[in-house]
């Protein structure tokens, strides 16, 4: 019998789902170690960058006057955004059973981690005084200091950590079942690995009654993190006066972006992935239509926002605003800006089709093409904001150096590699919810 | 003690400090000699230096001939800052850019330590001083002539040199300064009789054309025109705004500032001065000077201003101007003098003042017994001599100048230097003319020596040293005495050049209570007792009646010569070079022009159509030839000069000189013609083509439009007055009603939504008058010197890494206005009683305090730099990197302004190191700070005296009174609601005149 008749079900037996899911454990490949080696080659080059950067100062980067924030920050945008739709996809679709999110949300919570490990760095490379990164933390101190809690940067630092713990143990609690199951199947230092992380599960169903009940209650207190964390990093420029950045339309248009740059990262992640495990029983083209979908919604909630920032200056009747908004798609700069609309609102329009929401090869390189645009999304809003404010005798412009391009080549390295450690020492791909849709097994005659 | 609790709380702070100054005492006094580090420094401290508190020392400057009174602020034994002296009768409290700069030729790195001596084509190598003057003394005994060249002198040390000239009749004494003007006292000489000199007050004229003559700038005396014409720029009386012309080639900032701008062809002048003189005259009817009617009589205007560049209408509009206005003022030099025939303009003008009855007015003429102005003419005689090998000489000894870096590209100096046997050379530092000599004897900087200088009848300069010599240095003076002790020269027998002077003003003020008298000239820099306008005025008239008839053969010579049609090369002296000698001041090195914002190198300014005519485009690096060298420098395309002129600043392109000035920019006298009578600075371009090379035109202001977003306001005198009329401006607002966020005047507070700054006490607060704001930038080179600001280098600044506080800033103006640009403006911290910089620091390191200043803790500050992003005026400036300084400018740091570190933001402090000194002051007198009693360093310096500051809330300050002048706005106010604490004022219109 059939336990369920849905596109999300694999015909497969349970037997089957340990045999192939448990597959992307065995020892890695020629691939892997290839790819494992770049990432590493990223964190080199990234931590020679930064190296270089606090030796001789934060004057090696191309940030200056008037431009005082540029790629760091723009990468922590981009980071934080791109670990949004993990949380998205395992609290929220998981309660509102949406049945898509089975076969992909474990590679998106795994993603969501190690994007948030990764944006956390950002804010303590861009700082003056790296070493003193702790001030912005509200400890008790003989000297009576204070952090200042109107500041967003604050906020920031509250909205990050927190979405960091709660996302870790959702993470964590979710792999506890599968971490069993592996553990059942290894030898050696994996099998004490294993038994140590899989904390004593033995599958009753006591344990099974708290885990679902747990489950459900991180599920919901992750939830609202979903909306504040990306809400609160738009305050660090809605909060502020800078015209292009004071403005309240930032948080929905963050956190619709956010997911719309979430999902491009997990097809991008997960289209090589299920050629290279074979779960294109798996992960299938229903699957992929239905992010697809959400990717063509959130496209059209990013679009209507840039449109609106675009009204909203005119009717404002604001020089200056109205100066900035003048400026981002007919000055200096038209080009990110240009990039941002083409890669954001015209290439995803082709998700109307189905044969493009099918298409794995275009998926994947619309993927891509999405986070670079949102990526100049990020960079057009900090940009070309800071180098034309209200005093036009200080406007000025904006380089790249070689030591953002570094650290920022050193981000991708440092995600990629934790990423490609997390593959091969736990299960991608859930067992348990699989298990959940799949055939039941027969009863045994004993 | 009957004071319980102060027995129950052990060691008082009191006893404390007693057991540490006994115990630090013992050390000293060598019980613990194994550590000889822990030394007190004044185990008997001498009376008049208390660690911690600052001396001042009455001194004047040496930079110009201008001689401005300063006062010397000294710590701990070393000279920290330069103010201008306010009692001084000719800066009053005013210093200029290059004067606050001269501490950093005191403390330049690059300063020669010692004599030093060689044999030809030997390096240098150190000798004693005994030795040095002892091979001078043998040098100039040799057969034939010893030339001592010097800059300019008066006072002492002029009588040294004559004394000493008088009695070895060997000794010949030459005076050479290519900056300076000499024009105007050689015009005044051939007009009113030898010795005569001329001064002028632009205070009390109603309208002052100039041509050429950049009097707020560089030209003769300008801090202290500066000072009066600013007086008629923001005046209490409003029919008292006064207009200025400036009729010249290219916008200099003199004619920025000038009501209009008249671009003429350069070498036009005379003959637009014979062709004002003719129509004044025919305005006029006759003619007080019959010599003016004959001059001009056989003359036709039209062909005067035959290829001029300047119609017939504007001309006759300004002899109207003139002729009508009160008093009036016309004065010629600068660009005029460019071409040879500086003298005859400068003669005409004379003339002209005479017709409009100017003289005693605003021109007094007074006699000087300084007479011999053949000064530039004879030293380029002496080179022709060499050159010519007509002359022979046993030595030349430089003292304090440095011909090899001024004197034109015609010359062939290297060759004519050669012939010389021994050359000597008196200077600060290892200069091109240093490194030509035999002999290198460092001078005294003038904060470390004796001095006095006579720069006008009456004021007698008196220059203390302010603090020790920081290495084997001796003063001009000092060295010239022992030059003539070795020579035997008994008239200027004397122990130290500092009773030589004290001799002096004791014959000059007489014998009895000599002592008490030169405590008062020590303390006060000087005596002006006898300086005064009525004696000036009394002089002027005599002059007027002792007129003498001028030869005008070279007058009408050059009226008929034709105005060259060619492109012409013109050289100007700026704000920030001076004629070089500013070059090694990292200060002045990083100041930006204030027309092009150009910092750390030379560029030539080209009219567009002279640059497409010679398929030139912006940056690009040109080869300049004339008929006496090459240059190469990169162009800035702009309309600011005429079209068949390029405009280059002097002062760069050194070759030695020290560190920051070699190997920046090119020089510009190199392709200068050789000069006759005076210098010339400007020559005909054979060819101007594009060249290979790097050299980049770095600027700090890019964009110069306002959008009409009112940061820098405009209103004409005729709106300004019918207002006033009405008197009743401070109209309420209604509710909801759309306010103007360009008005003027005091405003309506805007209903706030959350509760607002109070402040007990104090309000800290600044009004800036845009209408006496010259740009000068004195204020950025005092801000540099008082706070510590790190230079950062052509590189960084190229990056928009300046660290300047205070920037000043143009916008062009809008299409149909008189002048091209609409004035400067100083931004610096607005300290906003709402400020955008502060909500967002996370760690309070910015934050605002009970007096109204928004205070920055370097110390707390983690370097997310969010402030600087909010900060709506971008004034906050960011420590990228960390800067170091070389010893010993450090010694200049002032010790009351904390060294900035890597990774902080920093910016305006309204000097508050200030404010807390009077603070305290005023707390031990038990009293509040009175107005006036503290002044930020950018506004104790300012010539103009457009910035003023002081406590808000007291209803009798100055600046309470500017915040509710009726020209008053605060920028962006309207718009963000920050409420600065500086008002800016409106410049004025002069819109009733017109030229």
């Amino acid at each position: 019998m059939k336990r369920l008749d849905h596109p999300a079900a694999p015909s497969v037996s349970y037997e089957q789902v340990d045999e192939d899911i448990l597959a992307t454990l065995n020892p890695p490949g020629f691939g892997w170690f290839m790819l494992f080696a770049t990432a590493l080659c990223g964190v080199a080059v990234g931590g020679f960058s930064w190296y270089q950067q606090i030796k001789n100062g934060i004057g090696l980067a191309g940030i200056t006057h008037p431009i005082m924030w540029g790629v760091y920050i723009t990468d922590f945008v981009f980071w934080v955004g791109i670990a949004h739709s993990g949380t998205l996809i395992s609290a929220v679709l998981y309660l509102f059973r949406a049945k898509w999110r089975i076969a992909i949300y474990r590679i998106a919570e795994a993603m969501t981690v190690f994007a948030v490990a990764t944006a956390g760095l950002f804010p303590i490379i861009h700082l003056g005084r790296p070493a003193n990164f702790y001030w912005l933390l509200p400890y008790p101190n003989q000297r009576y200091l204070w952090v200042n809690f109107r500041s967003p940067l604050l906020w920031d630092v509250f909205a990050v950590s927190t979405y960091l713990t709660v996302s870790v143990l959702f993470f964590t609690i979710g792999l506890i079942p599968d971490i069993a199951a592996a553990r059942d199947r290894a030898k050696g230092v994996r099998k004490i690995l294993y038994s140590v992380t899989s904390l004593g599960w033995t599958g009753s169903s006591n344990q099974w009654r708290h885990y679902a009940a747990a489950y459900g209650f991180f599920a919901a207190l992750a939830t609202p993190l979903v909306l504040s964390v990306h809400s609160v990093v738009s305050w660090d420029f809605a909060m502020s006066i800078v015209p292009g950045w004071h403005t309240t339309i930032f948080p929905p248009y963050f956190v619709a972006g956010a997911i719309f740059s979430g999902l491009a990262m997990v097809i991008t992640i997960t289209i090589p992935m299920r050629k290279a495990f074979k779960l294109e029983k798996y992960l299938t083209t229903w699957h992929y239509e239905k992010m697809s979908q959400l990717i063509l919604f959130t496209s059209m909630i990013v679009f209507y926002a840039y449109s609106i920032e675009f009204f909203i200056a005119w009717y404002s009747n604001n020089t200056f605003e109205q100066y900035q908004f003048w400026f981002r798609p007919f000055g200096e700069y038209w080009l990110p800006f240009w990039g941002m609309v083409t890669c954001n609102c015209i290439f995803p329009q082709t998700l109307w089709f189905k044969k493009c929401r099918t298409s794995f090869t275009w998926l994947f390189i619309l993927s891509i093409l999405i986070n670079i645009g949102m990526w100049l999304e990020r960079f057009n809003i900090i940009f070309q904001s800071l180098s034309r404010e209200y005093d036009p005798a200080a406007w000025g412009a904006y380089n790249f150096s070689w030591v953002e391009a570094g650290i920022t080549v050193g981000s991708f390295g440092w995600f990629f590699m934790f990423l490609l450690v997390f593959i091969k020492f736990f299960p991608s791909v859930s067992l348990t919810e699989i298990k959940e849709i799949v055939e039941l097994p027969k009863e045994s005659k004993a | 003690m009957s004071d319980g609790k102060k027995i129950k709380s052990g060691y008082s702070r009191r006893d404390f400090l007693k057991v540490l100054g006994a115990t630090g005492g013992l050390a000293a006094s060598g019980c613990a000699p194994e550590i000889p580090e822990k030394i007190i420094p004044y185990v008997v401290q001498p009376e008049e230096i208390v660690p911690g508190v600052a001396s001042w020392y009455s001194a004047s400057c040496s930079e110009c001939s201008a001689g401005c009174g300063t006062v010397v602020r000294v710590r701990e034994g070393r000279a920290v800052k330069l103010e201008g002296n306010k009692n001084h009768p000719i800066n009053k409290g005013g210093l200029c850019a290059i004067g606050q700069s001269s501490l950093q030729a005191h403390y330049d790195p690059d300063r020669v330590r010692e004599p030093l001596f060689r044999e030809i084509k030997t390096p240098f190598k150190p000798l004693s001083w005994e030795e040095a003057v002892k091979k001078l003394a043998s040098a100039t005994k040799e057969s034939g002539n010893t030339y001592l060249v010097t800059k300019p002198l008066s006072g002492s040390v002029a009588r040294l040199v004559r004394e000493l000239v008088e009695a070895k009749s060997n000794i010949k004494h030459i005076e050479f300064d290519s900056s300076l003007d000499v024009d105007q006292d050689l015009a005044a000489e051939s007009i009113f009789g030898s010795g005569s000199r001329v001064s002028y007050d632009f205070s009390k004229a109603d309208v002052v054309a100039s041509f050429g003559a950049d009097y707020l700038e560089t030209w003769v005396s300008p801090v202290e025109f500066s000072k009066a014409w600013s007086q008629r720029r923001k005046p209490s009386k409003l029919g008292d705004v006064n207009y200025t012309v400036s009729i010249q080639p290219r916008l200099s900032l003199t004619a920025v500032n000038a009501n209009k701008w008249i671009k003429n062809k350069p070498g036009s002048e005379l003959k637009l001065l014979l062709a004002l003189l003719k129509t004044i005259l025919s305005h006029k009817g006759k003619a007080d000077n019959a010599q003016s009617q004959e001059l001009v009589s056989s003359l036709s205007v039209d062909e005067l201003l035959n290829g001029s560049g300047v119609s017939k209408s504007e001309l006759d509009s300004l002899a109207k101007t003139l002729t009508s206005a009160k008093n009036s003022l016309v004065i010629s030099g600068g660009s005029s003098s460019s071409f040879a025939g500086g003298k005859e303009c400068a003669e005409l003008s004379l003339l002209i003042n005479q017709e409009l009855g100017n003289i005693s007015k605003t021109v007094f003429v007074f006699k000087t017994l300084n007479s011999s102005k053949e000064s530039n003419k004879s030293f380029y005689k002496l080179l022709e001599a060499l050159d010519a090998g007509k002359e022979t000489p046993a030595a030349v000894i430089f003292a304090d100048v440095n011909p090899v870096f001024v004197v034109p590209g015609a010359y062939n100096l290297e060759k004519s230097l050669a012939r010389v046997p021994f050359m000597a050379s008196i200077s600060l530092s290892m200069d091109e003319t240093a490194k030509y000599a035999n002999l290198v004897l460092p001078m005294s900087s003038s904060l470390e020596s004796w001095g006095d200088s006579e720069p006008r009848p009456g004021i007698y300069n008196l220059s203390q040293p302010a603090m020790q010599p920081l290495y084997k240095t001796q003063s001009l003076g000092d060295i010239l005495i022992a030059l003539g002790s070795r020579l035997g020269v008994e008239a200027i027998s004397s122990p130290s050049f500092y009773e030589y002077i004290r001799s002096q003003w004791k014959s000059r003020t007489g014998e009895s209570g000599f002592e008490r008298r030169w405590i008062k000239f020590v303390e006060q820099g000087g005596d002006w007792s006898s300086y005064g306008v009525k004696n000036l005025e009394a002089q002027s008239k005599k002059s007027l009646a002792g007129i003498k008839k001028v030869k005008t053969e070279g007058i009408k010579e050059r009226a008929k010569s034709s105005v060259t049609k060619d492109l012409v090369f013109l050289s100007y002296a700026t704000i920030k070079s001076a004629n070089g000698n500013t070059a090694n001041r990292p200060w002045m090195q990083e100041l930006p022009d204030p027309l092009t914002t150009a910092v750390w190198g030379s560029w030539i300014d080209i009219h567009p159509e002279t640059a497409s005519a010679n398929s030139l485009s912006q940056g690009n690096v040109v080869r300049v030839r004339t008929e006496s060298g090459v240059l190469h420098a990169p162009i800035n395309i702009t309309s600011n000069v005429a079209e068949n002129v390029v405009a280059m600043p002097i002062g760069q392109g050194h070759e030695a000189f020290g560190r920051y000035a070699s190997g920046i920019g090119a020089n510009a006298f190199e392709v200068l013609p050789v000069s006759k009578d005076s210098q010339v600075f400007a020559s005909i371009v054979k060819k101007i083509e594009r060249a290979v090379g790097k050299d980049e035109l770095v600027t700090t202001q890019q964009f110069f439009e306002q959008f009409d977003r009112g940061i820098l306001r405009t209103v004409a005198a005729s709106k300004l007055a019918k207002e006033k009329h009405g008197h009743a401006k401070h109209k309420k607002h209604k509710e909801g009603e759309h306010h103007d966020p360009l008005a003027l005047g005091p405003q309506d507070e805007p209903k706030q939504m959350y509760k607002q700054m109070t402040h007990p006490l104090y309000r800290w607060a600044m009004s800036i008058d845009l209408a006496s704001c010259t740009g000068c930038s004195a204020c950025v080179v005092a801000c540099y010197a008082e706070n510590n600001i790190p230079v950062v280098g052509k590189e960084l600044v190229a990056q928009g890494r300046e660290m300047s506080w205070i920037r000043i800033q143009h916008f062009n103006s809008q299409q149909g206005k008189e002048s091209p640009i609409e004035g400067f403006m100083p931004m610096l911290c607005q300290h906003c009683n709402n400020a955008p910089c502060e909500p967002v620091c996370p760690v309070y390191a910015t934050y605002h305090n009970e007096e109204g200043i928004n205070h920055m803790v370097y110390n707390r500050c983690v370097g997310t730099r969010y402030c600087g992003n909010n900060c709506s005026y971008k004034v906050r400036r960011f420590n990228w990197f960390q800067y170091k300084l070389p010893e010993p400018l450090t010694w200049q740091l002032n010790p009351d302004v904390t060294v900035r570190a890597l990774g902080v933001m920093e910016k305006c402090t309204f000097c508050v190191q200030r404010i807390r000194e009077s603070q305290h002051i005023a707390k031990d007198e038990g009293r509040v700070v009175k107005d006036g009693e503290v002044q930020p360093a950018c506004a104790s310096t300012c010539p103009t005296d457009a910035i003023t500051f002081g406590n808000i809330l007291d209803k009798k300050s100055a600046v309470y009174k500017n915040s509710q002048s009726e020209r008053g706005y605060k920028v962006l106010d309207a718009h963000i609601n920050t409420q600065p604490a500086i008002t800016y004022l409106a410049k004025i219109e002069n819109d009733k005149v017109r030229v």
